[in-house]
C-alpha cells in the first residue's frame, strides 16, 4: 500500500509537507498582527489616538464599546426620532444645514431656554428617556480622555453655545432618507455620532476620499461611533443596507468645514 | 490500489437502473434551466447598474436581483449538487440507487419552490433573497409565498440528499465496510446538505408563520440568515473539491498520491471549520463583543487550511503523474494534459478563479477591514469568482462529462474550449472593477450608484466595466449552458466513447519533484499579504478617524 512510509518520497509528495504548507495560511494572522489589527482591537485604537491623533485611520470594530451589549440602555425609536428632531431644530443654520456646536451670533440672540444646563452632557433632550445612559459612563469617560486633545479643537473657530456640547450628532435613518440630511461639521473635531434606523435596517456610510466608512444600523438599535474628520471636504452619506424600492435614493450630505 | 482496477465514471453510471439515470438527467436539466434564467437576470442587474438597461420601476430592478439570487444561488446550486451527489453515490456503489423515488419527489418539490418564489417575488415587495421581514410592510401575502418557497426548498433539499446518503450507506455495507476517500467525502458533504436544510427551515419557518399571521415577527432573522447563507456558501466548495477528485482520474489517469486516509482527513476538516467560521458575516453588526471579532477572523483563516490542502493534493498528484510519464521542465506536465477536452479548460479556469477569489476572500475576513468593505460591491465582486468561476464551472464540467453516459449527446466541439476562458475574462473585469469600486465604498444592491452625481465619478466608470464583464460572463456561460443543455435534451454531436488515460506508476510518481502547486500556494500567500496590506494602507489614508460602532 502506498500509505506505508513517507520515506523515499520527494518532499512535495509527502503528507507532512502538504499539511505544513496548508497550515501556512494561518501565518496571515502574523501579518494582521504586524499591521496592527490583532488583539484587543478597539482599546488599542483609542489609545493609539491619544498618542498620535494626527495619524488618520479608521477602526471599524466595536471594541471600545464592547461593554454595551445590552439593549436596555438605548432610547426607543420614538424617543430617538424626537431627539433627532430636537437636534436638527437646535442647530439648524440659515442655509438649511445642521451644524452642531455652531451658533452665528446675530441669529440666536434671544434668551436660550437651555442656558441652565450642564456644560458637557445631555445636549438637547429634556425628556428623561436617557436615564439609561449611566451604565456607559465609565466608557464615555475613557473615550473622552482618549480624545481629549481633539474635543475643544474646533471651538476656537466658532462661538459655542453653552447649552448642549455640540459634540454629538444625531442621525436618523428611515425609509427613505436621513435626518438631518445636510450636516456641517468641523475638521479636527471629534463628534459622537448617535445613529438609529427607525423603520427598517439601514446603513449610514460616508464616502471619504478613496474609501468609505461603512456602518450598519439595525432597526431600533442605537449605534454610536466617535468620528473625527481630519480634512475639509464635502461627503456623500448613503445607505448600504437594502431597505426597499428607494434604497438608492437614500442620501445625505456632510460638509466638513 | 492499482490504477486500472477502478471502473470509470461511465461504467458506474451504466450500473445504475435506467430510472436512476433518468433522475440524474432530469435533475441536471432542471438545474441548467435555473442557471440559464438566473444568469440572464444577473446580466440585467449588471446592465441596470451600468445605466444601460435600467427598468422603469426600481421595484422591477430589485425583483430581478431577488430572482437572480434565488435562481442561481439556491435553485441551480441545489439541483446541480443533488445531481453530483447521486453521481458520487453511483461511483461508490456501482449498482442502482436506493430511495430513488425520493429524488423524484425532491425534484417536484424544487419546482414547486421555484414557482412559490417566483409568485412571491412578483406579488410582494422585493425582499432580495434574504427576505428580511422588516421590508414586507403590507405585502404579507407575497411574502408568505416567498417564504414558503424557502420552506419547500428545505424539504426539497432533504428529499434530494437522502437517496445519496442511503446509497452511500449501502455501498459501505456492500464493500469491505469502508468507503473510498470520495465516498467518505460525499457522505460528509451530504450530511452537511441536511444541516443546510435544517438551517433553511430554522430561518424561514418563523417567517412563514409570521407572514401567515400565526406568530410574531421573527426578530433574529438577520442572524439566522447569516448562518444559513454561510453554510450554503461553503457547501458547494466542498462539493467542488469532490468534483475535482472525481474528474481527475477521468481526465488524466492520475489519482491522489497521498492516500485515501489523508483525503478523508482533509474532507473532515471542512466539517470542523465551516460552521464556526460564519462569524465574519456579522462583523458589521452593532454590539458584537471584540473577542468575537478577533476569534471570527482567526477562525475564518482555518477554512483556508483544508482548501489549500485539497488544492495541493490534487495539483501535486497531477504534476507528479505528469512528470512520471516523462513531462519535463517547469510547465511540461501542464502542457502534457489533454487540452483537447473542454473539461481540462474548465477545470484549469476554475483553479485560476479559485486563486483570484481566495486572495480577495482573505482580505474580507479581516475584521478591521469589514468597516471598509462589507456591504460594498467588493463582496459580489469577489464571490462571483467563487460561485461562478469555481463552483458553477466545476459543476458544469461534471454535467458535461456525464451527459453521454446518461443517454444524452455531448460530442466535443472545438469552440466550447474557449468558453471557460471567456467567462474568466468577464469575471476578471467584473471582479476587479467590483473590488476596486467596493474599496471606494460603492455599495452592492443598488441599481444606480451614481447618486445623481454625488458619488465619485469613478463609480460610474467602474459600473460600466462591471457591465462589460457581466456581458462576457453571460455570453460564455450562456453558450456553455446552451451546449450542455442541448446535449441533455439529445441534440448536438454524438460523443465518442471516452477513453480514460493510463495512469503512471505510483512509485515513480512519488519520486518526482512536483513543486508547482506548492510554489503557487507560496505565491498566493504573498498576494494575500500584499492585498491585505494594501487594504489597510487605504483604510489608514482616509481623512477620518472613527472609533466604536456599538449598539445598545
Ligand atoms: C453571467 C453570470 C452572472 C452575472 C452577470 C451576475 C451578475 C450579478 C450582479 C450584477 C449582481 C448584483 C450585485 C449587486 O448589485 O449587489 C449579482 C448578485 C449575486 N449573484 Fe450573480 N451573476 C452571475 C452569475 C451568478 C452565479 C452563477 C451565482 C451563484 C451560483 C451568482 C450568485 C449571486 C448572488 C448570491 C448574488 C447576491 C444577490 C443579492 O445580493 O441579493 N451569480 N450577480
Ligand atoms: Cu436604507
Amino acid at each position: 500500500m502506498t500509505q506505508a512510509l513517507d520515506s523515499g518520497r520527494s518532499l512535495p509528495t509527502r503528507r507532512g509537507f502538504v499539511a505544513a504548507a496548508s497550515l501556512g495560511i494561518l501565518g496571515l494572522y502574523g501579518v494582521w498582527a504586524a499591521l496592527g489589527a490583532s488583539g484587543k482591537s478597539g482599546k488599542d485604537v483609542s489609545e493609539g489616538h491619544a498618542g498620535h491623533g494626527e495619524e488618520p485611520e479608521i477602526a471599524s470594530s466595536s471594541g471600545g464599546h464592547g461593554g454595551h451589549g445590552a439593549s436596555a440602555g438605548g432610547p426607543s425609536t420614538d424617543d430617538f426620532r424626537r431627539l433627532t428632531e430636537d437636534f436638527s431644530k437646535r442647530w439648524k443654520q440659515q442655509d438649511g444645514s445642521v451644524r452642531p456646536g455652531y451658533v452665528p451670533e446675530p441669529v440666536h440672540s434671544e434668551p436660550d431656554p437651555h442656558a441652565g444646563h450642564d456644560m458637557h452632557a445631555q445636549p438637547v433632550q429634556p425628556e428623561a428617556g436617557h436615564a439609561g445612559h449611566d451604565p456607559h459612563a465609565g466608557h464615555d469617560m475613557q473615550a473622552m480622555q482618549a480624545l481629549a486633545p481633539n474635543i475643544h479643537a474646533g471651538h476656537e473657530a466658532a462661538p459655542v453655545d453653552t447649552a448642549g456640547s455640540g459634540n454629538e450628532v444625531y442621525l436618523m435613518a428611515y425609509q427613505w432618507g436621513f435626518e438631518p440630511s445636510w450636516l456641517k461639521l468641523e475638521a479636527g473635531k471629534t463628534y459622537r455620532f448617535r445613529m438609529m434606523a427607525v423603520d427598517a435596517s439601514h446603513g449610514a456610510s460616508i464616502q471619504i476620499g478613496s474609501g468609505s466608512l461603512i456602518t450598519r444600523l439595525r432597526q431600533g438599535v442605537l449605534t454610536e461611533r466617535d468620528i473625527t474628520f481630519t480634512a475639509k471636504g464635502s461627503h456623500l452619506l448613503y445607505c448600504t443596507v437594502f431597505c426597499g424600492a428607494f434604497h438608492d435614493r437614500m442620501t445625505a450630505r456632510i460638509d466638513v468645514v | 490500489m492499482t490504477p486500472n482496477t477502478h471502473s470509470s465514471l461511465s461504467d458506474s453510471l451504466a450500473a445504475l437502473a435506467p430510472g436512476d439515470r433518468r433522475l440524474i438527467r432530469s435533475l441536471f436539466i432542471a438545474a441548467l434551466a435555473a442557471l440559464a434564467l438566473g444568469l440572464l437576470l444577473g446580466l440585467w442587474v449588471a446592465l441596470a447598474r451600468a445605466g444601460w438597461a435600467r427598468p422603469d420601476l426600481p421595484e422591477t430592478g430589485y425583483r430581478l436581483l431577488t430572482l437572480h439570487g434565488v435562481a442561481v444561488f439556491f435553485d441551480w446550486l441545489t439541483l446541480a449538487q443533488a445531481g453530483l451527489l447521486l453521481v458520487l453515490a453511483a461511483q461508490e456503489r456501482k449498482a442502482p440507487l436506493s430511495l430513488a423515488w425520493m429524488g423524484w419527489a425532491g425534484l417536484v418539490v424544487m419546482l414547486v419552490a421555484f414557482v412559490l418564489h417566483l409568485l412571491g417575488t412578483v406579488w410582494g415587495n422585493p425582499l432580495l433573497y434574504d427576505g428580511s421581514p422588516e421590508l414586507v410592510a403590507e405585502a404579507s401575502q407575497g411574502a408568505l409565498l416567498f417564504y414558503s418557497g424557502y420552506g419547500a426548498l428545505a424539504l426539497g433539499l432533504v428529499l434530494l440528499a437522502l437517496p445519496g446518503l442511503a446509497t452511500l450507506v449501502k455501498a459501505r455495507k456492500a464493500g469491505s465496510g469502508s468507503w473510498s476517500a470520495l465516498g467518505f467525502g460525499a457522505f460528509a458533504w451530504a450530511g452537511l446538505l441536511l444541516v443546510s436544510a435544517i438551517a433553511l427551515a430554522n430561518t424561514f419557518l418563523p417567517a412563514i408563520l409570521w407572514a401567515a399571521g400565526w406568530g410574531g415577527m421573527p426578530a433574529d432573522h438577520a442572524t439566522l440568515w447569516h448562518l444559513l447563507f454561510h453554510n450554503m456558501h461553503y457547501l458547494p466548495l466542498l462539493g467542488t473539491m469532490l468534483a475535482w477528485y472525481l474528474l481527475l482520474p477521468e481526465l488524466t489517469g492520475a489519482r491522489s498520491i497521498f492516500g485515501s486516509g489523508f483525503s478523508k482527513l482533509v474532507f473532515c476538516l471542512y466539517l470542523v471549520f465551516v460552521p464556526p467560521t460564519s462569524l465574519y458575516h456579522m462583523f458589521l453588526e452593532p454590539g458584537l463583543d471584540p473577542m468575537v471579532l478577533v476569534l471570527g477572523s482567526l477562525l475564518s483563516l482555518f477554512i483556508g487550511v483544508p482548501t489549500i490542502a485539497a488544492f495541493l493534493v490534487v495539483m501535486t498528484s497531477l504534476e507528479a503523474h505528469g512528470r512520471a510519464r516523462g513531462a519535463r521542465g517547469g510547465l511540461g506536465w501542464l502542457k502534457a494534459l489533454d487540452w483537447s477536452q473542454t473539461a481540462t479548460h474548465s477545470l484549469a479556469a476554475a483553479v485560476i478563479n479559485l486563486a483570484l477569489g481566495g486572495v480577495l476572500a482573505f482580505v474580507l475576513i479581516q475584521e478591521k477591514l469589514a468597516g471598509l468593505l462589507s456591504d460594498t460591491f467588493f463582496v459580489p465582486g469577489y464571490f462571483h469568482f467563487m460561485t461562478l468561476g469555481v463552483v458553477t464551472l466545476s459543476l458544469l464540467t461534471v454535467a458535461e462529462r456525464i451527459a453521454p453516459a446518461l443517454g444524452g449527446r455531448g460530442g466535443s466541439v472545438a469552440w466550447a474550449r474557449y468558453l471557460p476562458w471567456l467567462i474568466t475574462l468577464g469575471l476578471f473585469l467584473f471582479g476587479v472593477a467590483g473590488v476596486v469600486a467596493g474599496s471606494q465604498g460603492m455599495p452592492r444592491r443598488v441599481l444606480d450608484a451614481s447618486y445623481e452625481g454625488l458619488a465619485p465619478t469613478s463609480w460610474v466608470l467602474l459600473s460600466w466595466i462591471i457591465g462589460i464583464g457581466a456581458l462576457l460572463m453571460a455570453l460564455g456561460l450562456g453558450l456553455m449552458v446552451a451546449r450542455i443543455g442541448a446535449a441533455y435534451l439529445g441534440f448536438g454531436p454524438k460523443a465518442l466513447a471516452a477513453e480514460q488515460p493510463q495512469a503512471a506508476l505510483e512509485e515513480l510518481a512519488l519520486k518526482q519533484g512536483a513543486w508547482g502547486a506548492s510554489l503557487a500556494v507560496a505565491l498566493l500567500l504573498t498576494l494575500i499579504t500584499a492585498a491585505t496590506w494594501g487594504a489597510f494602507a487605504l483604510m489608514r489614508s482616509l481623512p477620518v478617524i472613527a472609533i466604536g460602532g456599538a449598539g445598545h
